[in-house]
């Protein structure tokens, strides 16, 4: 099976609750693998982050509309005949998940680190109980 | 294979481009309002259909055409549903088509009164103008898809 974490940002708290689930350590968010990689993020394609010990393959996704993707992604997984046995998809939502897409939208030349790492690494820290509520439901 | 046909309202360009893919528009005369307005989905479409992705028939070699309106997706739609069915292990049974580079100014404006506002009386002349302009341009989409699926199948 694959399970999809699916936010407005692939390389923030998207990936971050993909990590959580992987139990793979988050408290240092600049050692999680693909953090804030904006060029990863900006293709649209799900971010491989690594599989459990049930063998399930774990992916990360950043998506503008998550309400509009999931649908389209559920819709494509029976357009190909699949099912959930196949594909999970779980969205993950926090406060300020709006501010952290616009933010990947502002070009590095304009100071990159700020706008892409410090700024969201301080709303993901306020966030981070809120995203392992997500995993747990 | 599964091919999908998407714009930003999943209501106007990639109607047609399915239309036309399907058979259901003859390719050397562009049709009249009439004709426009008997395609399914043709800018009939509301809020809740984003996302979705809809049936529109098959074609004479089996393909699935399906439409979808994402918004301001982008290309970057396309290597979503890509990357989503190479998850799946069903890369080569899908073909993503983004129709919004012929898309012109009538259809944004129209397509946005008609279906965005509600003002369907006020959209939906400029929107058919819109795609008459455009017409030839989503017929030149269309053969090269089909081109595209030739080489894949």
């Amino acid at each position: 099976m694959n399970i999809l974490f699916l936010g407005t940002s692939g390389v923030h708290h998207a990936l971050i609750a993909a990590n959580i689930y992987l139990k793979k350590p988050v408290a240092d968010f600049n050692s999680i693998s693909d953090f804030a990689d904006l060029a990863l993020e900006s293709s649209g394609f799900p971010i491989y982050v690594g599989e459990d010990k049930q063998g399930n393959q774990v992916y990360s996704l950043g998506v503008g509309d998550v309400e509009m993707a999931q649908k389209s992604i559920e819709d494509l997984r029976n357009v190909l005949g699949r099912s959930a046995n196949d594909l999970v998809v779980k969205s993950v939502s926090i406060k300020g998940e709006k501010l952290m897409a616009l933010l990947n939208h502002i070009p590095a030349s304009l100071g990159g680190r700020l706008w892409h790492r410090l700024i969201p690494a301080l709303i993901l820290k306020s966030q981070l109980k809120a995203i392992y509520r997500n995993i747990e439901q | 294979m599964k091919i999908i046909y998407h714009c930003y309202g999943g209501s106007h360009s990639s109607v047609i481009a399915a239309a036309l893919h399907l058979g259901l528009l003859a390719k050397d005369r562009i049709p009249n309002e009439t004709e426009l307005m008997a395609i399914p989905y043709f800018d009939k479409t509301t809020n809740a259909d984003f996302g979705s992705i809809r049936f529109m028939g098959k074609d004479e070699y089996n393909n699935e055409v399906y439409v979808l309106g994402k918004k301001n997706g982008g290309d970057r739609y396309s290597n979503l549903l890509r990357g989503i069915a190479r998850i799946l292990g069903e890369e080569e049974q899908l073909l993503a088509i983004n129709c919004m580079n012929r898309v012109n100014m009538f259809m944004k404006m129209g397509g946005f009164s008609s279906r965005k506002m509600g003002l369907v009386s006020l959209g939906r002349p400029v929107v058919v103008q819109g795609s008459r302009k455009a017409f030839l341009e989503l017929v030149n989409l269309v053969e090269i898809t089909r081109l595209r699926v030739m080489h894949m199948v």
